[in-house]
């Protein structure tokens, strides 16, 4: 006797879980974009505050300015629609993962140079949110990793335009597990 | 198969990304430079700057604790100096605002001239126009860990083609901020930074 499925496997293998993590992602990723792309002056300041690269390779920290509000646009748009999920949807989990490190090594720095205790950090991280208090920003975003993951490795193509408009290898739903 | 697949999804998108990113950048009057220094070092030489804790931002502005003014050459004024100069009235005596056109018609000194530092080409003509006869310029920006003044500073005086030849360069660290705290004469009156 096999025993039926429990609830999250029904819940992934209907697709609905893809579709809850596509809608969290890309809306976040389009409102986030928004305020990026309208004044680009402001992020490139944050971008630099962040040193991710040293502030001599002025042109790769202008690029990033310039093209990461983009990245999240266009990802957030296609997670949205369901196109190219694996690629977008690995690419945007990248870039959290990177932007989480970044945030949690400027906490450290806070926290060294002002004293700051670690619950008590604030700042404007540049997640076009304006200020945050950083240990719930580094929950949100652990959250949207894991989302991110989900969609990248979910077999599920359901309510997906990709589906809809026929490419290869997508597949609409799992065959139901149920064996009764 | 599918690994491959996810491979060139993700190079696409990231190409089409910095395809549209950078060809709309390229079209908009507000665009960066991508080959700009916005950057450059304030001093010629010397140790890299302590870090200095700066002054707590007013309201809900955005919090940058780990920001710090740079080190660099220029000669600083207080606010009580830079009141006194505003309140000669003198011709001679100019203040440079060195935001953005939102945060300056927001709010900023009286009879201050603005210069957006990363859009320099639409107020330069004007800076040169108000300053050309200025003995004293004075520059500011928000004020706290904002460099902006410094970097205008430091670009009218050393960047561009005719550097402005003022007799003497002040920034003014304090900004903005510091003069609404002390209530001084602000335009639009009684406007909050």
């Amino acid at each position: 006797m096999t025993s039926s499925p429990g609830l999250l496997t029904r819940l992934t293998h209907s697709g609905i879980a893809l579709v809850l993590a596509r809608l969290i992602v890309g809306v976040l990723m389009v409102i986030v974009s928004v305020d990026k792309l309208r004044d680009p002056v402001a992020f490139l300041k944050i971008v630099k505050l962040y040193e991710i690269v040293p502030v001599d390779w002025h042109m790769v920290l202008n690029s990033i300015a310039v093209i990461v509000p983009w990245i999240e646009l266009i990802g957030g748009v296609a997670l949205l629609l369901g196109l190219g999920l694996g690629g977008t949807g690995g690419v945007i989990c990248l870039m959290l993962i990177g932007f989480t490190a970044a945030i949690a090594l400027r906490t450290w720095n806070v926290m060294q140079t002002a004293g700051t205790p670690f619950f008590q950090v604030q700042f404007d991280c540049g997640c076009g949110t304006g200020t945050d208090i950083i240990w719930i920003k580094l929950i949100e975003n652990t959250g949207l990793i894991l989302l991110s993951w989900l969609i990248v490795f979910s077999k599920s193509r359901f309510l997906c335009l990709s589906t809809l408009l026929g490419k290869s290898g997508a597949q609409q739903a799992l065959p139901s597990t149920d064996t009764h | 198969m599918k690994a491959k697949q996810t491979i060139l999804e993700a190079v696409v998108f990231v190409v089409v990304a910095c395809v549209v990113g950078l060809t709309v950048n390229a079209q908009r009057s507000d665009g960066l430079q991508i080959s700009r220094d916005y950057f450059p070092p304030l001093n010629s030489a010397g140790p890299p700057a302590q870090r200095v804790q700066p002054p707590a931002p007013r309201g809900n502005g955005p919090v940058q604790p780990d920001g710090q003014v740079p080190d660099h050459d220029f000669q600083t004024v207080s606010l009580e100096s830079a009141y006194d100069y505003y309140q000669r009235g003198e011709s001679s005596i100019v203040f440079i605002d060195a935001r953005d056109d939102a945060h300056f018609e927001k709010c900023h000194i009286p009879n201050a001239v603005q210069f957006d530092y990363y859009h320099p080409d639409r107020y330069i003509d004007e800076v040169r126009d108000f300053a050309a006869d200025a003995d004293v310029v004075i520059v500011y920006c928000n004020g706290g860990a904002c460099e902006d003044s410094l970097q205008t500073a430091r670009y009218l005086t050393e960047e561009i083609d005719n550097p402005l030849a003022f007799e003497t360069v002040y920034v003014f660290e304090g900004g903005i901020e510091a003069w609404y705290k002390a209530g001084y004469e602000r335009e639009p009156e009684n406007c909050k930074p």
